[in-house]
């Protein structure tokens, strides 16, 4: 059997072992959906962390960054500061005031039965778009890393909707939470060891970084080019360029905000000021994840280079090609199986928050909306 | 709504009138204008310095490439200041934060004593 392959059998065996651990602890709504809001500050801080840091910012903006150099860091840049949103309007007020989706807030100051649909459609659909993008992430990794021991695509993609589905109907929240936290420090600890590998790299001189930041060079219509990675503009070019941007500002400031498995995770915290301190010790994960992203990223495009990416599995394998690069075949084995875990992990957050609402938005907006239980 | 709903543990929930009375009283006013003296400037603050990077980045990438220190620019220095000014209000709001607690313990102290009767005080 291949590293890979036994490290995901690994994690699996572990998740499934926690799994059965929450489905002694799970009888009531409240345990099932809510964890039986026993949740500390850390635990959920960790936890929101991890639910947020999917295969779309470990594997998605290292190569982003890897190919379009400081334009791509700018998604890293909106990414936590939207978290401010969060933290100033949104975490205490919905943990006050509801009790499992974000339209038992909205419930209060609005029609609840039309409020109800719309908020259970609108989770489903974003838990869908969602959850499609980490599934193909899954598919591709898997296909990618496994190929010699014949799993396919589709396999892939099937045995994560299964794992997924079992994890949150035997596990619920609790089971949920708990894959979320040990994913996040797997994450965290992966990326902080590939930060330092790309540092020694460089002899851990910042300068001779920058300086190669400064001075990439890859192949672009069969041409060498050699371009300044940390000049704007690789990626939002003239004349709506701007434009993008503020766009992509906008939609991440206040979408943030509205990430039905980010809400549903304040419930599992028994008060509001529980809630903000796991706000904060989000805040503190995210945003040393996403400074982090300047050596995974960078680091891509100045040890591994686009030329290599681009023939090695595309734009997402970057930073497990730059693993590969800085220590060998075991580290990239390593590197793959986080962000699979990553994958299965925001899949299971996507999963529980989708289900929550559909069983009890749309289950009280069919009885009137006034509901209550 | 929340009127007919069992209490949770530890936590206080009082019934439609009784809120209605809380929401008149001169303490709570004080902390919904607590609240808002902190968050609506902070909110604003951080709108403002975040959109001034795409802002620039997108409408003077020029003045942006500015080199500061060997090859990092301006934008770079802008993009990672971001995120220190993103942890500084978090902090500062933890801190405020303190003051909306104490004055919501007041509140709900105050409305605890009085309705020993009807709302329940959780189980």
């Amino acid at each position: 059997m291949s590293t890979p392959l036994i490290m995901f059998l690994v994690f699996i065996a572990i998740t499934l072992g926690i799994t059965y651990w929450a489905s002694k602890r799970s009888a009531g709504s409240s345990a099932y959906f809510a964890a039986s809001r026993r949740v500390t500050g850390w635990q959920n801080g960790i936890a929101v962390a991890g639910d947020y840091m999917s295969a779309a910012s470990f594997l998605g903006i290292a190569g982003i960054i890897a190919f379009q150099g400081y334009d791509g860091f700018m998604y890293s840049v909106g990414w936590l500061v939207a978290y401010l949103t969060v933290l100033l309007v949104v975490a205490e007020p919905l943990r006050n005031a509801g009790r499992y989706t974000m339209a038992d807030v909205l419930a209060y100051r609005l029609k609840p039965r039309p409020v109800r649909a719309m908020a259970s459609i609108s989770t489903l659909t974003v838990s869908t778009f969602y959850m499609i993008a980490q599934m193909v992430g899954a598919g591709a990794l898997v296909a990618l890393l496994l190929k010699d021991s014949g799993i396919s695509y589709k396999t892939a993609v099937v045995g994560v909707g299964i794992l997924m589905i079992v994890y949150v109907v035997f596990g619920g929240m609790l089971a949920t939470t708990w894959v979320q936290i040990i994913k996040a420090i797997l994450l965290m600890a992966g990326t902080v060891l590939l930060s330092i590998l790309v540092l020694a790299h460089f002899h851990f001189s910042f300068g001779s970084f920058f300086n190669a930041i400064g001075h990439v060079t890859y192949h672009e219509k069969g041409q060498e080019v050699v371009k300044d990675f940390l000049q704007p503009g690789l990626r939002f070019k003239p004349p709506y360029g701007a434009l993008d941007l503020i766009s992509l500002g906008l939609a991440l400031i206040f979408g943030t905000a509205g990430l039905p498995h980010i809400l549903v995770r304040f419930y599992t915290v028994p008060d509001a000021k529980t809630a903000r301190a796991s706000v904060v010790w989000a805040m503190v994960l995210i945003g040393s994840f996403y400074i982090m992203t300047t050596f995974l990223g960078f680091g891509a495009a100045t040890i591994v280079g686009r030329d290599f990416i681009a023939t090695h599995g595309g734009t997402n394998m970057s930073a497990p090609l730059l693993a590969q690069a800085l220590a060998g075949n075991i580290f990239f084995a390593f590197i793959s199986s986080i962000a699979f875990a990553t994958i299965l992990a925001v899949v299971a957050g996507l999963t529980i928050s989708a289900s929550t609402s559909r069983c009890l938005d749309q289950r009280d907006s069919s009885r009137g909306g006034t509901q209550t239980w | 709504m929340s009127s007919t709903q069992p209490a949770e543990l530890g936590r206080f929930e009082a019934q439609k009138s009784e809120w209605d009375r809380i929401a008149a009283t001169q303490e709570f006013k004080d902390l919904m204008s607590t609240k808002k003296v902190f968050i609506i400037p902070a909110f604003i603050f951080f709108l403002v310095y975040y959109f001034l990077l795409p802002v620039l980045v997108g409408y003077a990438p020029q003045f942006m490439a500015t080199k500061v220190w060997g090859e990092v620019n301006l934008a770079y220095l802008f993009a990672l200041s971001q995120f220190f000014m993103a942890w500084t209000i978090a902090w500062l709001y933890v801190k405020a934060a303190g003051d909306f607690d104490r004055l919501a313990k007041d509140i709900i102290d105050k409305a605890e004593n009085r309705s020993d009767k009807g709302t329940e005080v959780a189980r």
